[in-house]
């Protein structure tokens, strides 16, 4: 890893070699080191201010996932099971383009305050060797207001 | 927002509805729908690409102009001749057979950086007729999706679960489709497991050149992986996203030939 980044309520780690494309008070990007073919792999973590449960989060999210994007598959739907708040994995793709697709690792919380959502993208056939980087940022994601 | 009472419980905390999610199935299946007897016209097309003389006004042969595989001749159209290639040639990429709820099968070929597919009804929500398959050109990076989507692969709650075992007759009087209400499961079977053995089951095996992956997808209560061992079945819960990624793996080892 090589440092964090964050917004005002959530932050992550920014793995080796990854760049920060964007940091604001409620959205981070950053992306994998570029020459990744097709699909520059990438993650972007987003607050914001809700007291909404988990269950409400998880929803929206996966309805947001068919609504944003036409075609797209959703695969699963999981209990993120670390972290101090409630939480979900979801898993989904959606075609991009004539030939390409990508798959979206999505992980929700919801801390009672903020609903905080990373949402990693890669091309699907990429999905084998960008999980354990989406896996990593998933597990180190800390929140301001635990602090 | 309606939570799954039961899957709440063994969570210990509010869990989603997901056996009720609709949308979110993948692309749209589009591609003309043959006969099985009409590829086998195809496949029996000289080597210029036309069909025998005497089964050109066949419903078969009516079928492949129908669907744009054939002229208004005999002769085959590009679209066609791609089929027949791929038919002869005999190397498939990934086959994969369902039996059980719903019974089919799915081929796919080689084609450049496209994949050749014919399908027969899946778990998916495009309907193909008993004894016909659709034919389709599927991007190879977007190959695994539509696999996914032809199996029925969907959200579900996971829970750990297994490795159990059952009788190979019971495993096998399971996936007999019957008009009757599903079958109990087996004395001593578990609660959670239970949930898996009334749902309706469809067992895929996909098979490629590298490896072959056999489960069950019961219903919208989640997926099994599936070891046969002579009279016994283990079953051991294969969580969705697991079942995906395997699918990424074993396309993506078919798609470098390791």
């Amino acid at each position: 890893m090589s440092g964090r980044t964050g917004t005002a309520v959530a932050s992550i780690p920014v793995p080796e070699g990854w760049e920060v494309l964007e940091q604001t008070e409620h959205r981070v990007i950053v992306a994998a080191p570029t020459g990744s073919p097709a699909f520059r792999a990438n993650a972007v973590l987003t607050t914001l201010p809700s007291p909404a449960p988990i269950t409400d989060a998880s929803s929206a999210a996966l309805a947001n996932a068919v609504g944003e994007h036409p075609g797209a598959l959703l695969v699963s739907c999981d209990v993120w099971p670390s972290g101090a708040h409630p939480g979900r994995s979801l898993l989904f793709t959606y075609p991009v383009g004539e030939e390409s697709e990508v798959a979206v690792q999505q992980y929700v919380w919801a801390t009672g305050r903020h609903h905080v959502h990373l949402v990693a993208s890669c091309a699907t056939y990429q999905l084998e060797g960008h999980e354990p980087f989406f896996l990593d940022l998933a597990a180190g994601t800390t929140f301001a207001e635990d602090a | 927002m309606t939570t799954d009472e039961q899957a709440s419980t063994w969570a210990g905390e509010p869990l989603e509805d997901l056996a009720g999610l609709t949308g979110g199935r993948g692309e749209q299946r589009d591609g003309p729908v043959v006969p099985d007897a009409a590829l086998d016209l195809v496949a029996r097309a000289d080597r210029r690409g036309r069909v025998p003389r005497d089964a050109s006004g066949s419903p078969e042969a009516q079928a492949l102009r129908a669907a744009g595989l054939l002229d208004d001749g005999r002769a085959l159209t590009p679209f066609g001749h791609a089929v027949r290639d791929h038919w002869r040639a005999g190397v498939t990429f990934l086959e994969a057979h369902a039996r059980g709820e719903r019974p089919g099968r799915l081929t796919a070929w080689p084609s450049s950086r496209s994949l050749l597919v014919a399908a027969s009804a899946g778990a998916d929500e495009s309907p193909v007729p008993a004894g016909h398959v659709r034919l389709g050109v599927v991007p190879t990076s977007r190959f695994v999706s539509y696999l996914a989507a032809w199996a029925g692969v969907r959200p579900a709650w996971s829970f750990d679960l297994g490795p159990w075992e059952v009788p190979r007759a019971d495993y096998e009087a399971r996936l007999s489709p019957s008009a009757d209400a599903p079958p109990e499961p087996p004395p001593g079977t578990g609660e959670r497991a239970a949930r898996l053995w009334r749902e309706p089951w469809t067992e895929i095996v996909t098979v490629t050149p590298q490896s072959s992956l056999r489960f069950v997808v019961a219903g919208t209560a989640g997926a099994l992986r599936v070891d046969v061992r002579d009279d016994l079945v283990a079953l051991a819960v294969l969580p969705p996203r697991l079942l995906f990624l395997t699918l990424v793996t074993q396309t993506g080892a078919a798609v470098q030939g390791r």
